[in-house]
């Protein structure tokens, strides 16, 4: 009898790291516990809302489209209003510049000399001009800077030719290249008001 | 000669284990559990979120069509629409275009000459060139290059060449001027695209250009404005 006393207390004692790993484990296992619960809670609340949410807004969406579908031809009209006030916009950055250049070398070069060609392409202006004498050359030049700058472009200046005539007038011929980008910068609107005329028909 | 001590396996060891072996058997299943049932949710309530941001974007999207679309009249899209042709037509027409000059180079006083247009392009949209050669005094051949730049239609001029040779102090002497000029038409669509597109916002110079072709004087107008009975081809692919 005594020695199955002793077997008892035996049975019963366990190792101290082991009552530690298992509070641990029990702790563990309440954590995860309230985790899980809390999060199937929140997720089946959650998830009902916006269902629902999404729902209402599926009606929404499918009403407004039958509103905005009932407008359809007024949709049309205003793209196709939309996209020709586009074009003409853009058409209209590149209309003047080439048309009004001769009118603008005219009047800035004339005083100084006869001008005898005008030839504009894209990027490039070529012109004869008769100076005179030597000293007018000048003039004449400072008087293309100051076209140049009414213009607002910055072109390259290339003397092409000098000839000389036999009563010592000069006849130049230049070139001024700039970038097509400036043409479409600097010019003027055209003038509006109101009243365009109808193309001829 | 004595044999080592062999560790006896006593079953009562193994029972005091039983307890921490059923905890981690607990958390394994919470784990499973959290992985099969908790994970795929999650995932799925976020892709529902965010196809509920996407319906917000698209609700607010139309509403603001809606708003653009009900306060428009289409009168006066039509309108505007017909009117514009007199900056921009429909389609190139060899007559239309003929007349557009005569009218021009009358007014100006200069000769129209050379006139050639394109022939294959007549009739289409899109840009066509022309061709053309005037002679006038100076002061004329100026006032029909600003013409073309005034009056409205949308011409382009991409070259220019003006022999001024002849010309004496006066200004009276005839000279010549040849004009590469692109003329620009631009058909009307004849589709939309989808309800729930958006809608392009008119900026201020667009406003401004609308403004300018109310105010123009009625004219006739060679095409009316389009209807649009459908959004897009039933018969495209």
């Amino acid at each position: 009898m005594p020695q199955q006393t002793v077997n008892l207390q035996r049975k019963t004692r366990k190792k101290p790291s082991l009552v530690k790993l298992q509070k641990a484990l029990v702790t563990t296992v309440i954590v995860l516990s309230v985790l899980l619960v809390t999060c199937l809670g929140g997720m089946l609340i959650f998830k009902q809302t916006i269902v629902q949410s999404a729902n209402k807004q599926k009606n929404r969406i499918k009403e407004l489209q039958t509103q905005v579908d009932a407008l359809k031809n007024n949709e049309g009209l205003y793209l196709t209003l939309s996209a020709r006030l586009k074009t003409i916009l853009n058409l209209r950055t590149k209309q003047g510049f080439i048309a009004e250049l001769p009118e603008t070398l005219y009047d800035e070069l004339s005083p100084y000399g006869n001008l005898t060609s005008i030839q504009i392409t894209e990027s490039q202006v070529q012109i004869g001009i008769n100076t005179g004498k030597a000293a007018d050359v000048d003039q004449v030049i400072k008087a293309l800077y100051r076209a140049i700058a009414k213009l607002g472009i910055e072109p390259t200046i290339t003397a092409d030719s000098t000839e000389i005539d036999e009563s010592g007038d000069h006849s130049l011929s230049l070139t001024l290249v700039y970038s097509s980008d400036q043409s479409t910068s600097n010019i003027q609107e055209p003038a509006s008001n109101g009243t365009a005329e109808n193309p001829g028909i | 000669m004595e044999q080592p001590k062999t560790p006896e396996f006593n079953i009562e060891d193994l029972k005091q284990y039983s307890a921490p072996l059923l905890l981690v058997g607990v958390i394994i299943g919470i784990l499973v559990v959290f992985g099969t049932v908790v994970y795929p949710n999650f995932v799925s309530i976020k892709k529902s979120w965010s196809e509920t941001s996407k319906n917000n974007e698209q609700i607010s999207l139309l509403e603001s069509k809606l708003e653009i679309l009900n306060s428009l009249s289409e009168g006066d899209l039509k309108d505007s629409i017909e009117r514009s042709q007199v900056f921009l037509p429909v389609e190139n027409e060899a007559s239309e275009l003929i007349s557009y000059f005569d009218a021009r180079t009358a007014k100006a006083e200069v000769v129209l000459g050379d006139f050639e247009i394109s022939q294959s392009k007549l009739g289409d949209a899109g840009e066509i060139p022309l061709d053309i050669k005037i002679t006038g005094i100076r002061d004329s051949i100026f006032k029909f290059n600003k013409a073309l730049v005034d009056s409205g239609r949308l011409l382009v001029v991409n070259s220019l060449s003006l022999d001024l040779s002849g010309q004496e102090s006066s200004g009276s002497s005839q000279l010549t001027e040849e004009l590469t000029i692109t003329s620009t038409a631009e058909p009307f669509p004849e589709l939309i695209g989808s309800v729930e597109s958006s809608l392009p916002q008119l900026t201020t110079q667009e406003q401004e250009l609308l403004s300018e072709i109310q105010l123009l004087q009625p004219v006739i107008y060679t095409d009316i404005a389009p209807k649009f009975p459908a959004r897009k081809n039933p018969f495209a692919p």
